[in-house]
């Protein structure tokens, strides 16, 4: 392969990308961490787009013809619910899929917005599927994030149904924490952390101002220390057990 | 888990094989045993009133399992023995889709009365997924459905009162039943569960549901007794909505 000529720089989510080694992206193809297959492409249209902070990338309803998945960035996936509020169903970090969901529906049936600028890869929705039907290896590995995507409804619902405000905040920060160690995103025991208090709200079905009383607890208790845009995890175990 | 094997093939028979996954799974045949083209492994059991599966015991999923008669739910565990309800399985559901991927499962079952599973063959029924598009797609939208369900259930649970909270459980049970052509009357559908169990599926206090259903009753909306509901009045019921998706 002739780098000098095709060569693009790998993105944050390249190292934790649910297609890594899957032979599915021509990105992958072109910074050379994968080899290219049999004519040199991937055999899925596809393309990169780019998208500024606060601003939608899906909208709730829209008709699906891509499968998208998040190159740099962070996003959330929200659903405008009646009275004027907002469910955040989940935030989305470098490497993950948008939703799993868009794989086999025709119309999107949340929102997908952007909490930083992102950039993200789209595939064509019918020649993604074909793929996966096409190799038991790719249907796996999607199957396994899909199912990751199942119990993250399954910790909502036992959220909102049983948690206090400390177990659900506890436990969103946890599961962010986790998800970011094991794509090697921690760095002197610190993750990188965009989310504003009305981002957790809107994930926890809180006030901003409990969000705010939790968040000073768990800072008066030396849990963490938020400081500008970084979370530092000062007791994780003791934070883990705030989380039940 | 705590089942009982059962021998005889029930699938002839089944009232929701074709309202339900199975119908893309297993053919119609008109003897007492799968036709030979039918090369799933499927293992029939019975269990009375309890939990049958138990969440993180490992390699209990051979397979996922199919609730072919009866009534049960998943529900989350936490170490202080609190619970919650995260799904309903009626006669016809998968324990979960997922458990095709899942061998260990990260929930538990108990049955609200007797009920018989079938567990199906993982193998089987992966090949036949690789070789059918039509079952491929079949399950992919199985997925979607499943997650859309858990989704709409963390939405009804931000209902304010615990009246509507229980109105949302209800319809979309209702709505569940209605699909596979599960009812014991035009209004009156099979709900048996106790008032604790309903508890435990909304994030209420059975105090607060005991309060609710009798107003629910009192103002001609619904009524849960004796292990049903009855809609006494189809345009209150569909019109307590206050919190659908927009």
């Amino acid at each position: 392969m002739n780098n000098s000529k095709t060569y693009s720089p790998p993105r944050s989510g390249c190292d934790s990308c649910i297609l890594d080694g899957l032979g599915l992206c021509n990105l992958a193809i072109d910074c050379g961490r994968e080899r290219p297959p049999k004519g040199g492409r991937a055999n899925i249209t596809q393309g990169e787009k780019t998208q500024n902070a606060k601003r939608t990338i899906f909208s709730q309803n829209e008709p699906v013809e891509t499968v998208a998945i998040l190159c740099d960035g962070w996003a959330a996936s929200t659903l405008r619910i009646s009275k004027g509020r907002k469910q955040i169903l989940s935030f989305l970090l470098p490497g993950e899929m948008l939703t799993f969901r868009a794989l086999f529906e025709s119309g999107r049936y949340h929102s997908t917005e952007a909490i930083t600028p992102v950039s993200y890869r789209v595939f064509d929705q019918s020649q993604f599927r074909n793929a996966m039907f096409a190799s038991q290896n790719i249907f796996d590995r999607i199957m396994a994030g899909y199912s990751e995507e199942r119990c993250r409804a399954d910790q909502m619902i036992v959220d909102l149904g049983q948690r206090s405000a400390t177990e659900r905040i506890a436990r969103l920060l946890l599961d962010i924490w986790t998800r970011l160690e094991k794509s090697g995103k921690v760095k002197d025991n610190s993750i990188a952390f965009p989310l504003r208090q009305t981002h957790i709200a809107d994930a926890t079905g809180l006030t901003n101002v409990y969000v705010g009383k939790v968040l000073t607890a768990f800072r008066n208790e030396r849990l963490i220390s938020i400081t500008g845009r970084t979370l530092t995890m000062l007791d994780i175990d003791k934070l883990r057990r705030q989380a039940a | 888990m705590n089942f009982e094997k059962q021998l005889a093939w029930p699938c002839r028979d089944c009232s929701v094989r074709d309202s339900s996954f199975c119908r893309n799974l297993i053919d119609r045949s008109p003897s007492d045993s799968p036709s030979p083209q039918n090369q799933l492994s499927q293992i029939f059991m019975r269990a009375n009133k309890h939990e049958v599966v138990r969440e993180n015991k490992e390699r209990q999923f051979s397979g996922p399992f199919v609730l072919c008669k009866g009534w049960a739910y998943r529900f989350y565990r936490f170490p202080d023995g609190r619970r919650q309800i995260l799904s309903v399985l009626i006669p016809g559901d998968l324990f979960s889709a997922f458990s095709l991927y899942s061998p260990n499962p990260n929930f538990s079952v108990q049955s609200a009365t007797e009920i018989s599973v079938c567990q199906m063959g993982r193998d089987g029924i992966k090949q036949k997924l690789t070789e059918n598009a039509t079952l491929f797609e079949a399950f992919g939208r199985l997925c979607s459905s499943e997650i859309a369900d858990l989704t709409s259930t963390s939405i009804g649970l931000r209902h304010g009162s615990a009246a509507s909270r229980i109105t949302d459980f209800v319809q979309r049970l209702v709505k569940r039943m209605s699909a596979r052509g599960i009812r014991i009357s035009a209004n009156v559908f099979p709900l048996p569960f106790t008032q604790t169990d309903i508890a435990d599926a909304t994030g209420l206090s059975p105090e607060q549901v005991a309060d609710a259903i009798h107003d629910l009753r009192k103002n001609g909306v619904i009524d849960l007794s004796n292990d049903e509901v009855t809609v006494l009045d189809a345009a209150k019921f569909e019109y307590c909505e206050p919190f659908s998706v927009s």
